[in-house]
């Protein structure tokens, strides 16, 4: 095997810099912005579906059907397929809802692993208390849960961070777009897919930073003292 | 503390053995050369078939065929009477258009023939043959023409779609710059983008001509205006250092055009009739 380092030329990258930064952002606004949206699907869907009733097992379909099938088949079905019967949504959008509700399903199983790893005793006690349903998950047990649910949350933004690279194919200028541009230009395969994927992982690594400093703080905060 | 001295150490010593994996690979580089003889043609002849890579997605220059599911088109003749020609058999790899090139490089075909312009290979490193095709680039709107588009000039602030990769993009950059598109925005395949201009997302798309009037034939919902942009120079392309393998197909190419079987692929395939 002869790897020749010497056809490596930096120069490409510097030359399209602004590009590739420009698109960072693009990923990362769709990152923040779906996250955000499986973050509230998945709180209301996994809270709903911590009870047995019929609204559940309708959302239990859901949860199964976004999980069962490819995040990109899913995109193309609601970027292309739903404009053909005239739900036409900017790609942007289609984007985020793709990815919203994908990772709403994964959110939504997260939330409920939690809810079902807070005892007994903190229903009860606030209902001796005088709270109901509502006013107990909300206020007593969510709470807690959402502690216990922080890694496994930051593992699902790490994954949607790196699935919107499949939303390149919706001609969303973003970091996979821009990488395929370059490449289609410039042929040089290697120095651009080694600094997109190190961009994305400086992106995912400098957030699970900053969450475990979250970890470690919620750690301190009372109760269940179970992260470290 | 202790944890923290524990996980920057590990980060540590990740950053040093990537640093140690490239250093490694490029230390075990620079190998000789497989010598400077062209043995392209040779080795083609000795396989007896001339594997050729194209994007079956470009109807009508190569397509996959609804009925048989067997890739055809302008190209796939052309290539298949050449090969013949060089007295060997033309076997057809279908591959994404934005992966052919690389391919080529890495040796998973002889040659692309695959409505491929001189401009989107440019930066390549390769070889062209002759060319065998002027393809127009033209401006696509939908039927009725909403926006009353007439011209490229008509493009400013309007939002236009191109597949990447291609030489409608690059022509679609320069335009760009020239007129002021409100965004010029990049799909896989220029079917992707025509979808979306019925769709009423984007108000025009820049494509090859054959390929739009063979769209407009499958789709009756849109429509050509203007002038063509510009004329691309289509030609089969070659790793660099096939010399012997591009003079022997420039030489049966100029064979298939005297004996007139390239006026009758022509006409079988592009010609235009709107």
């Amino acid at each position: 095997m002869a790897i020749d380092m010497d056809t490596v030329q930096w120069r490409v990258i510097a030359d399209w810099a602004p590009e590739l930064l420009r698109a960072a952002g693009v990923t990362l606004q769709i990152t923040v912005l779906s996250f955000l949206c499986a973050l509230t699907i998945g709180i209301v869907v996994g809270t709903l579906r911590s009870r047995r009733t019929w609204v559940a097992r309708l959302l239990g379909l859901y949860v199964e059907l976004f999980r069962g099938t490819p995040l990109l088949v899913q995109l193309f079905f609601i970027y292309y397929g739903l404009a053909q019967l005239g739900l036409v949504m900017p790609a942007f959008t289609a984007a985020v809802v793709g990815l919203g509700l994908n990772g709403g399903a994964y959110v939504s199983e997260i939330v409920r692993g939690a809810l079902s790893a807070i005892g007994r005793g903190q229903y009860d006690a606030a209902h001796s208390l005088g709270f109901g349903w509502v006013g107990t998950i909300t206020w007593i047990v969510m709470p807690q849960a959402l502690r216990i649910a922080t890694p496994p949350l930051v593992n699902s933004f790490a994954s949607m961070l790196k699935d919107t690279s499949l939303v390149s194919l919706l001609a969303i200028t973003e970091m996979m777009n821009i990488a395929n541009q370059i490449y289609s230009r410039t042929f040089r395969a290697f120095e651009i897919f080694a600094v997109v994927a190190l961009m994305y992982f400086v992106m995912t690594y400098g957030f699970s930073v900053a969450s475990r400093a979250l970890e470690r703080r919620l750690a301190g905060a009372g109760g269940l003292g179970k992260a470290r | 503390m202790k944890q923290r001295n524990a996980r920057s150490f590990g980060l540590v010593l990740c950053i040093t053995m990537a640093f140690a994996l490239i250093l490694g690979l490029s230390g075990c580089g620079n190998e000789a050369e497989t010598g400077s003889s062209d043995d392209s043609l040779k080795t083609v002849q000795e396989r007896g078939e001339l594997i050729v890579g194209l994007a079956p997605f470009y109807a009508p220059f190569e397509s996959t065929n609804e009925t048989t599911k067997e890739i055809e088109g302008f190209d796939v003749d052309l290539a298949g009477v050449i090969a013949e020609k060089m007295g060997v058999k033309a076997v057809f790899k279908g591959a994404e258009w934005q992966g052919l090139l690389g391919g080529l490089e890495k040796g998973d075909y002889d040659v692309l023939v695959t409505a491929m312009s001189k401009k989107e290979a440019a930066e390549a490193n390769v070889e062209f043959s002759d060319v065998y095709y002027l393809l127009d680039d033209i401006i696509i709107v939908p039927k009725g023409n909403p926006k009353n588009i007439s011209g490229k000039d008509d493009l400013a602030d309007m939002v236009v779609g191109v597949q990447l990769g291609s030489g409608s993009e690059q022509i679609g950059d320069a335009l760009n710059t020239e007129v002021g598109f409100k965004d010029l925005r990049k799909y896989k395949l220029t079917q992707d983008a025509m979808n979306d201009l019925k769709a009423g997302r984007i108000d025009a798309v820049l494509a090859g001509e054959t390929f739009a009037v063979e769209q407009s034939k499958v789709d009756p919902s849109f429509d050509v205006v203007g002038e063509p942009l510009e004329s691309a120079e289509i030609v089969a392309v070659f790793r660099k250092g096939s010399t012997a393998l591009v003079e022997e197909f420039n030489r049966q190419l100029a064979v298939v055009i005297q004996e007139g079987t390239y006026d009758e692929l022509v006409a079988k395939w592009l010609t235009v009739t709107l």
